[in-house]
C-alpha cells in the first residue's frame, strides 16, 4: 500500500534489519562447524524479503502469500539448529500456533472479500463503511485472533517464549524486532483502516487483553533465567502495552473522541518504533553473550563487563531503553502511552469504561515498574559484578561487524529517544488526519539537553576543582571473610525473590529444599497458561484420538467401505447444499 | 525574565537542600532529647567527602564511575523543572511525567551501583529498592492521573497556578495528599520504609545500595538523595497546599511566598523526623500493605472528586 502507514512500517524494518544483517556477519561463524550458512542466510533475507512483501501487498491475496512465505521461513531460522530435540520442538510449536494465526487471517480476508466483493485495499477500504454491526465483529474477532497469536497477546502467546530462545539470536532479533511488528501492522490496517468505527466494547476487550497480556508477561519475564527467555516474555508485554494503547484508541474513535484516539494510535506506533530498536539489540547483545561463553543461564553468567567492555555497554544502552531511563526512547513512548490513557479518563463520561481505562492505565503502571526491575536483573547480574561460574570467565570477545550491528542500533535508541518529539508529531498527523498539528511540545529534547549540560558541568566541577582526591582500587568488603567467593553476591534468583514472594502464584513457582550437609533451593517457574490451557488442550486432542483409533481394524474391507460412506456422503452434500 | 526567576528559585532550593537535612537531624535530636550537631553539618560533610580520596572495588565497571554524576545531574536537572516559591502558571517545560521518569534514572543507576561491585549487600538492596519502586508506580500514576483531572493539566507550572486558586481543600485532597506523602516516604527510603540511619543488613535498603562508594562519589550519591527528597516535598508542598506561593514578579509577594515556602518545608521536615521518631521500620512484606493503603487513599480520592 502506498500510505504513511506502510511506509513506518517499511522504515521500521530497514533500521532494524539493517544493523542485524551487519551483526549476522560475524555470528554465524559460530555455526560454521556444524550447520550450513548458506541455507541460513538464504533464509534469513527471504524472511526479511517476505516481511516487505507484506507491508508492501496492496490486495488480501499477495498478503496472504508473503505471510505465509514469512511464517515458514522464520519456521526454518527456529529450526536452524536441527540437531538440538529442542529447537525442533520449540520449531513444531511455532508452526502450529503461526499456522493458527495464518487461518484465522485468512478467514478475515475471506469474511472481507465476501462483505466487499474486492481483494483490493482500497476497495475493501471504500466500502466497509457500509459493514453492518455483526460483520465488524466477525471482521474483527478474526484479526485480533490472526494477528494477536502472530503478536504473542494472551492466551496465544506461548509459542513466543519457546521459539525466541530456540532460533539462532540473530534471528530472535528479527522475529522479536521485526515480524510481531508485522503483526501489529496488520492489525492497525484492518482496525483503523478497513473498519473504521468498531464497536466500543471491541476497544475495551482488546486494551483489556493487552494490558493482562503486559502484566502476566513482565512477571514472567520477572522470573526467568534464561537472557533469551526473558527477553522473549518482555516482547509479550511490551506487545501487551502497545495492544492496549491500540485498544484505547479504538474505543476513543468510537466514543468520537478524535483527537485523544489519535494521540493514543500514535503512542502505540511510537512504541511500536521503539520495541524494534531496543529489542533487536537486546537480543543482539545476548546473542553475543551466548557467543562468548555458551551460555545464556544468568545464575552461571556475571562479570562479562571486564571482557566485553563494547557489548557490555551497548547492552547498557539497551537496557536503559527498555527500563524508560531518559532521554533514551522507551521513556518516551512510555510517557505518550500514559499521558493519552490519563487524557482519555478524563474525557470519558461512561462510568464503566473509565473505570477500565482507568484500571488499566494502573496496572501498565505497574508493569513499567516490572520490567526496570528485570532489565537491571538481566543486566546487572550478566555484566557487573563477578563471574559465577568458569563459563563467564574464559571467553574470547566477538568480532568487529557484531559490535558494529549493536552500535547502530545503540545510536538510533538514543536519537530517538532525545528527538522523540519530531517523530511523534510526524505519527501524530498521519493519525489525527490534520497535517499541521501538533501532539507534544520539543519538551524532551530542551530536557536532554539541560541533562547533558548538567551532566557536563557536574563533571567538571569534579575533576577539576576536586584535583587532589586520589582513586585507589581495592576489593570488595568480603564481610569479614578472607576471600571473596563469587556466590557471596546475589544471584538472579535471590534478586526477584521478593517479587516471587508476592506474585509466585502467577509465574507458577515453586522451590525445592533440600538440605544435607549444605542447604539446596532449586526454585522453578513454568508458563501456568500453558500448563493449563495447551496441555488440557492436547489431553482432550490425545483421548479423542485414542478413541477413533478403534475403528481403525486393519481389515482392507473396511477401509473399502469407510470410503464407500465417505463418497456417498460427500455426494449427498454436493448435491444438497451446492 | 520569567524563567531568570525560575532558575534563580530552583538555585536557591538547591543551595538550601543541605541545611534542610541539618533541619531533620537537628529536629530528631531534639524529639529524642540530646543535642543534635550544628546545623550546618551536612555541608561540611560534603565538603569533608570531596576532599577525601576515593576507593572502588576492583570487581566494578563503569556504572560505579558514571552513576554519581548521573544521579546528581538528574536530580539537579529535576530541580530546575518545578516551580519552588514562584510560579507564573505556565512554562514551556515542566511536564510531571518527565520530572518523574527523570527521578527514574536515580533509582536506575543506583540500583546498578548496588550490583556493581559484586558485594552481597549491593544485590539485597537494590533487589528489595526495585521491589518497592515496582509497587509505587500505580500511586503515582493514580496521583497524577488525580493532578490532571483536577486542573487538566500535565504542566507542573500549571497545575501549581490552577490549584493555587481553589478556594478551599476539599476533602479529595487531603487524601491524595496523605497518598502522595506515603509516595514521599517510599521513594526517598525514610522510615517506615528504611532506616536512613542504620548499617544493619537486615534494615538497610538505601545505604545498601551505596555501601561500597566512597570519597566524592559517595558526596554525590548523598547530595543527590537528599535533591531528591527536597523535590518530592516540594512537588508535595505546591501541588496540595499552594497557598501563599508567588504570583506576581514582584519583591513583596516573592519575599512573602519564600518565607511561607520555608515555613511549610519545616512543618513537613518535622512531619518526618516525628515518624522516624516514633515509628519503627516495617518488614520488607509489610511495604506492600503500607503502599496499596496508599493506593486505596488516592483511588477514594478520584472517586470522591470525579465519579
Amino acid at each position: 500500500m502506498h500510505d504513511f502507514l506502510s511506509i513506518y512500517f517499511i522504515a521500521l524494518i530497514i533500521i532494524t534489519a539493517l544493523p542485524v544483517i551487519i551483526y549476522s556477519f560475524g555470528y554465524v561463524e559460530e555455526y560454521r562447524k556444524y550447520y550450513s550458512i548458506k541455507y541460513f542466510w538464504a533464509m534469513l533475507l527471504f524472511f526479511i524479503a517476505s516481511m516487505t512483501g507484506v507491508v508492501l501487498s496492496n490486495n488480501s491475496v499477495s498478503f496472504i502469500v508473503f505471510w505465509e512465505l514469512m511464517s515458514v521461513s522464520s519456521f526454518f531460522l527456529v529450526i536452524f539448529e536441527y540437531k538440538k530435540r529442542e529447537s525442533v520442538k520449540a520449531g513444531i510449536m511455532y508452526f502450529i500456533m503461526t499456522h493458527i494465526s495464518g487461518l484465522m487471517v485468512m478467514i478475515m480476508f475471506i469474511l472481507l472479500y465476501k462483505f466487499t466483493g474486492s481483494y483490493d485495499f482500497h476497495v475493501i477500504a471504500d466500502y466497509t463503511g457500509q459493514l453492518t454491526d455483526y460483520q465488524r465483529w466477525a471482521v474483527l474477532i478474526f484479526a485480533l485472533i490472526g494477528f494477536g497469536s502472530k503478536a504473542g497477546l494472551v492466551p496465544l502467546h506461548a509459542w513466543l517464549p519457546k521459539a525466541h530462545p530456540s532460533a539462532p539470536s540473530n534471528a530472535s532479533a528479527l522475529m522479536s524486532g521485526i515480524m510481531l511488528k508485522i503483526a501489529l501492522y496488520g492489525f492497525i490496517r484492518v482496525a483503523f483502516i478497513f473498519v473504521k468505527d468498531a464497536s466500543v466494547y471491541f476497544g475495551v476487550t482488546v486494551m483489556v487483553i493487552g494490558t493482562v497480556t503486559a502484566i502476566y508477561s513482565v512477571l514472567n519475564s520477572l522470573s526467568q533465567n534464561d537472557i533469551k527467555k526473558l527477553l522473549a516474555y518482555s516482547s509479550a508485554e511490551n506487545i501487551g502495552m502497545i495492544f492496549s494503547a491500540i485498544g484505547l484508541a479504538l474505543t476513543l474513535r468510537s466514543l468520537n473522541i478524535g483527537n485523544i484516539s489519535s494521540l493514543a494510535l500514535a503512542a502505540a506506533m511510537f512504541h511500536i518504533l521503539n520495541h524494534a530498536v531496543f529489542k533487536s539489540l537486546l537480543f543482539m547483545s545476548a546473542g553475543s553473550v551466548l557467543f562468548a561463553t555458551s551460555t545464556k543461564n544468568m545464575n552461571e553468567l556475571g562479570g562479562l563487563y571486564k571482557k566485553m567492555k563494547f557489548v557490555a555497554i551497548c547492552a547498557f544502552i539497551g537496557t536503559a531503553a527498555i527500563a524508560s531511563v531518559p532521554p533514551l526512547n522507551g521513556f518516551a513512548g512510555e510517557i505518550l502511552i500514559f499521558v493519552s490513557f490519563i487524557q482519555a479518563l478524563a474525557s470519558v463520561k461512561i462510568p464503566l469504561i473509565s473505570i477500565t481505562i482507568l484500571f488499566c492505565g494502573i496496572t501498565l503502571a505497574l508493569t513499567s515498574g516490572g520490567v526496570v526491575w528485570a532489565s537491571v536483573k538481566s543486566f546487572g547480574t550478566t555484566y557487573l559484578g563477578e563471574a559465577r561460574t568458569s563459563k563467564a570467565e574464559d571467553i574470547h570477545d566477538v568480532p568487529a561487524s557484531m559490535k558494529a550491528g549493536m552500535a547502530v542500533l545503540a545510536a538510533f535508541a538514543i536519537a530517538f529517544g532525545v528527538f522523540s518529539p519530531f517523530i511523534i508529531n510526524l505519527i501524530y498527523r498521519w493519525t489525527s488526519g490534520n497535517y499541521a498539528a501538533n501532539a507534544v511540545g520539543y519538551e524532551i529534547t530542551i530536557v536532554s539537553g539541560f541533562l547533558a549540560l548538567v551532566i557536563l558541568l557536574i563533571c567538571f566541577v569534579t575533576t577539576r576543582l576536586f584535583k587532589c582526591s586520589t582513586t585507589a582500587e581495592s576489593r570488595t568488603w568480603g564481610c569479614g571473610f578472607n576471600t571473596f567467593k563469587p556466590y557471596m553476591q546475589y544471584s538472579p534468583d535471590g534478586f526477584i525473590q521478593p517479587g516471587l514472594k508476592l506474585f509466585g502464584n502467577i509465574t507458577g513457582y515453586s522451590k525445592d529444599v533440600k538440605i544435607k550437609e549444605t542447604i539446596h533451593l532449586k526454585g522453578r517457574v513454568r508458563d501456568i497458561i500453558e500448563a493449563n490451557l495447551y496441555f488440557r488442550v492436547v489431553e482432550i486432542v490425545d483421548k479423542a484420538a485414542s478413541k477413533i483409533i478403534k475403528i481403525h481394524y486393519g481389515k482392507i474391507q473396511i477401509y473399502l467401505s469407510y470410503i464407500f460412506v465417505s463418497l456417498i456422503i460427500s455426494l449427498i452434500l454436493v448435491l444438497k447444499f451446492v | 525574565m520569567k524563567y531568570i526567576l525560575y532558575f534563580a528559585q530552583s538555585s536557591i532550593l538547591l543551595m538550601l537542600t543541605p541545611l534542610f537535612m541539618g533541619i531533620i537531624r537537628n529536629l530528631k535530636a531534639y524529639i529524642r532529647g540530646y543535642n543534635g550537631f550544628p546545623i550546618m553539618q551536612p555541608y561540611s560533610d560534603i565538603k569533608k567527602l570531596f576532599s577525601k580520596g576515593r576507593v572502588i572495588s576492583s570487581s566494578s565497571s563503569f556504572i560505579t564511575v558514571i552513576a554519581p554524576v548521573l544521579c546528581l545531574s538528574a536530580c539537579i536537572t529535576a530541580v530546575f523543572m518545578i516551580p519552588v516559591f514562584f510560579n507564573d502558571g505556565n512554562s514551556y517545560y515542566g511536564n510531571f511525567f518527565v520530572i518523574i521518569f527523570i527521578l527514574g534514572i536515580v533509582k536506575f543507576f543506583i540500583s546498578l551501583t548496588g550490583l556493581d561491585t559484586a558485594s552481597c549487600f549491593g544485590g539485597m538492596g537494590s533487589s528489595r529498592e526495585l521491589f518497592i519502586s515496582m509497587l509505587v508506580e500505580p500511586v503515582m500514576f493514580m496521583i497524577v492521573a488525580f493532578l490532571y483531572m483536577e486542573t487538566n493539566s500535565f504542566n507542573i507550572f500549571n497545575i501549581v497556578s490552577i490549584a493555587a486558586e481553589i478556594p478551599e481543600y476539599g476533602i479529595a485532597n487531603m487524601i491524595a495528599a496523605m497518598a502522595f506523602a506515603v509516595l514521599i516516604v517510599a521513594e526517598n527510603s525514610r522510615m517506615p520504609v528504611d532506616n536512613p540511619e542504620t548499617h544493619l543488613e537486615l534494615t538497610m535498603i538505601h545505604e545498601a545500595m551505596i555501601l561500597d562508594t566512597s570519597g566524592k562519589d559517595l558526596a554525590l550519591m548523598e547530595l543527590s538523595s537528599y535533591v531528591k527528597l527536597m523535590v518530592f516535598i516540594t512537588i508535595f508542598i505546591n501541588c496540595f497546599f499552594p497557598f501563599g506561593i508567588a504570583v506576581q514578579m514582584a519583591p513583596i509577594p516573592i519575599i512573602i511566598g519564600f518565607v511561607i515556602y520555608l515555613l511549610k518545608v519545616s512543618i513537613v521536615l518535622g512531619l518526618i523526623s516525628l515518624i522516624e521518631c516514633v515509628m519503627a521500620k516495617f518488614r520488607l512484606f509489610r511495604i506492600p500493605e503500607l503502599l496499596s493503603a496508599a493506593f486505596s487513599l488516592s483511588l477514594v480520592a478520584m472517586v470522591i472528586n470525579f465519579f
